[in-house]
C-alpha cells in the first residue's frame, strides 16, 4: 500500500470569484495525525469539502488514495460540523450509524441483522451501546457527537475527518475525546479541523494552518505561548516557519 | 340526525368521496412527512399552484383535466429540482416565480376556452363530492405508485432527508433521490387537487404530519399516524360540510387547522408543566 494518503499540489479555490484557497500544497501519509487549524473564514472547511469531492478545485490536483475524490470517498469517515444536523429530525441512533454502511443499492425499510452485529460493535467500542434506541434529537452534544464518530468508523475508512469536533463537547470530556482519537489513529489517518491550536497541539502530530495559503508544521513546533498567542491574535501566517514553505 | 346519518352513505357520489378520502390520506400521510421533515413546504406550494397552467391548458385543448394537472405537476417538480441542484440559483425566487406564472397561465387559459368553468373552479378550491369512478381508478393507481416507491426507496429517503452530503460519501445519487422525492410530491398533489383544491393542497399536506411529529419521533409511525389523521380530517371536514351545507374543501382543511391548532396548544401546554 502506498504511504501518501492524501496528495494536494498546487489547489486553488475561488468562490464567486474570491479566492478561498490558493496554492495549497500537503502530502498526507498513513498514520499521519493533522490538526488544520487556522480563523474562520480561512478555507479550512472548504477544504475538507475538496478532500470529500463536494467542490472541484479551480486548478491544481487533489488525490486521494492514489485516486480522484469522489471514487474514493466511501473510503473516508466524515464528521460533520456540529449544528449542521437538524435536531428534530425523526431517526435512531441505530439508523445514523447505519446509514456509514449504506450504499446506493440499499432498498426497503427492513434492516439486515449483519448490519445490527457491526452497529452494536462500533457503539460498543464508543461506549454508548445503551443509546442505540435513542433518538438523535434527544441526546446530549457530546452524545451526538460520538453517534456521528460511529457513523465514521462503521466503514473502517481508510481517512478520517473531523471538523470541529469538539465545539459541542464540554471541556471534561474533551480529553477523552482526544485520547480516543490518539488510539484511533494508530490505525487510520486523521485530520481534525479546529480553531483550537493550544488544545489540539498536544495529541496531533502534524498542524497544517490555513489561511487562504497552507503553512505546514510538526505539532512540537507550537509549544511557546507567544507562537499561540500569535496564531489567535492575527492571521496565522505571521508565525514564524522553520519548514520553509 | 340518525335518518342524516342512515341515508347519506347509500349515495354512491358520497361512498365515492370517502374512498377519495382515504386514498388522499395514503398520499398525503406518506409523501407530507417528508415535505415536513425535509422542510419543503414552500416547494410543495409552488407546485401545487403551478398546476392551474397544466388545468387551464387541458381545459383549452379538451383533453382530460387530470392528465394536464400530471403533466403541469410533474414539470414543475422537476424544474424547481433541477435549478436547486444545477444552477445553484436562489430557489425561493424560483418557486414564487413559477407559482405565479402557472396560475396566470391557467387563468388566461380559462379566459380563452369558450363557456363557463365550473370545474376549473372545482380544482381550485376542490370538490371530493364530484369525483368520478375514473378519477377514483387514477387515485389508486398514484397511490399504487407513491406507496411502492417510498417502500423501495425508505432508506435513501431517510438518509438523505437527514444528511445529504453523507448520503453523498456512501454513494447514493442524492440528485435522483431528490428529484423522485419532489415527483411523488407532484403526484400527491395531483391527487389533493381533486379532493380539497390546488390553493389548499398545502395544509392538507403538511398539517397532519406536522401533528403527528408533535406526537413521535419514529418516521415510521409520523408516516403511518399522518395516514390516519390525514383520513380522519377529511372524512370528518366532508361530514360537517354536508351537514351545514358548506363547500367541502374549506370545511375539510378547517377541521384539519382546528386539529393542528389543538394539537399545538396541548404540546405548549406540556411543556409549560
Amino acid at each position: 500500500m502506498a504511504n501518501k494518503v492524501i496528495e494536494i499540489q498546487d489547489l486553488t479555490f475561488s468562490f464567486n470569484n474570491v479566492p478561498v484557497l490558493s496554492n495549497i500544497s500537503i502530502d498526507v501519509e498513513r498514520n499521519d495525525f493533522w490538526g488544520i487549524v487556522g480563523p474562520n473564514g480561512g478555507g479550512k472547511t472548504t477544504l475538507l469539502k475538496l478532500i470529500l469531492g463536494f467542490l472541484k478545485p479551480g486548478s491544481g490536483l487533489i488525490k486521494i488514495l492514489e485516486t480522484d475524490p469522489e471514487r474514493a470517498r466511501t473510503q473516508i469517515g466524515y464528521v460533520p460540523q456540529f449544528g449542521s444536523m437538524d435536531k428534530a429530525f425523526p431517526i435512531t441512533v441505530q439508523q445514523v450509524v447505519e446509514m456509514g454502511l449504506t450504499d446506493s443499492k440499499n432498498f426497503f425499510p427492513w434492516g439486515q441483522s449483519k448490519l445490527r452485529c457491526k452497529v452494536n460493535e462500533v457503539l460498543e467500542s464508543l461506549k454508548i451501546l445503551p443509546l442505540r434506541k435513542k433518538y438523535f434529537g434527544e441526546l446530549s452534544g457530546g452524545q451526538q457527537q460520538r453517534v456521528l464518530i460511529a457513523r465514521a468508523l462503521i466503514s473502517d475508512p481508510e481517512i478520517l475527518l473531523l471538523d470541529e469536533p469538539t465545539s459541542s463537547i464540554d471541556s471534561s470530556v474533551e480529553g477523552d475525546f482526544f485520547t480516543l482519537l490518539k488510539s484511533l489513529c494508530k490505525e487510520i489517518t486523521i485530520l481534525l479541523v479546529s480553531h483550537d491550536v493550544a488544545f489540539i497541539s498536544s495529541y496531533v502530530n502534524k498542524i497544517a494552518c490555513v489561511n487562504n495559503s497552507l503553512v505546514c508544521h510538526a505539532s512540537n513546533e507550537i509549544t511557546t505561548p507567544e507562537l499561540i498567542s500569535g496564531l489567535y491574535k492575527d492571521s496565522v501566517t505571521s508565525i514564524h516557519h522553520k519548514c520553509g514553505l | 340526525m340518525s335518518e342524516f346519518n342512515l341515508n347519506i352513505f347509500s349515495y354512491s357520489f358520497i361512498q365515492y368521496a370517502l374512498i377519495a378520502a382515504l386514498l388522499s390520506g395514503i398520499a398525503a400521510g406518506i409523501i407530507g412527512t417528508y415535505v415536513v421533515v425535509k422542510r419543503i413546504s414552500y416547494i410543495s406550494g409552488g407546485i401545487a399552484h403551478a398546476v392551474l397552467g397544466g388545468l387551464g391548458a387541458a381545459y383549452f385543448w379538451n383533453v382530460n383535466p387530470l392528465y394536464g394537472a400530471l403533466a403541469s405537476a410533474i414539470a414543475a417538480a422537476l424544474i424547481i429540482g433541477l435549478v436547486k441542484l444545477k444552477l445553484k440559483q436562489n430557489e425561493d425566487t424560483v418557486i414564487s416565480a413559477l407559482w405565479a406564472i402557472g396560475m396566470s397561465v391557467g387563468i388566461i387559459f380559462a379566459n380563452l376556452t369558450p363557456g363557463y368553468n365550473v370545474d376549473l373552479i372545482s380544482f381550485l378550491f376542490g370538490n371530493i363530492l364530484m369525483i368520478t369512478r375514473d378519477s377514483l381508478w387514477l387515485l389508486v393507481i398514484l397511490d399504487i405508485v407513491i406507496v411502492l416507491t417510498t417502500l423501495i426507496f425508505y432508506k435513501q429517503f431517510l438518509y438523505v432527508s437527514f444528511d445529504e452530503e453523507y448520503s453523498m460519501i456512501r454513494g447514493i445519487n442524492v440528485d435522483f433521490i431528490y428529484l423522485l422525492l419532489l415527483s411523488l410530491v407532484a403526484l400527491t398533489v395531483v391527487i389533493l387537487v381533486q379532493t380539497v383544491g390546488l390553493i389548499l393542497v398545502i395544509a392538507l399536506l403538511t398539517l397532519p404530519s406536522a401533528i403527528a411529529h408533535m406526537f413521535s419521533k419514529s418516521l415510521f409511525r409520523i408516516i403511518i399516524y399522518s395516514i390516519l389523521l390525514v383520513t380522519f380530517f377529511s372524512v370528518t371536514g366532508l361530514l360537517i360540510s354536508i351537514y351545514l351545507n358548506i363547500p367541502s374543501g374549506a370545511s375539510i382543511i378547517l377541521t384539519c387547522g382546528i386539529g393542528y391548532i389543538s394539537a399545538f396548544s396541548v404540546t405548549i401546554l406540556r411543556t409549560k408543566n
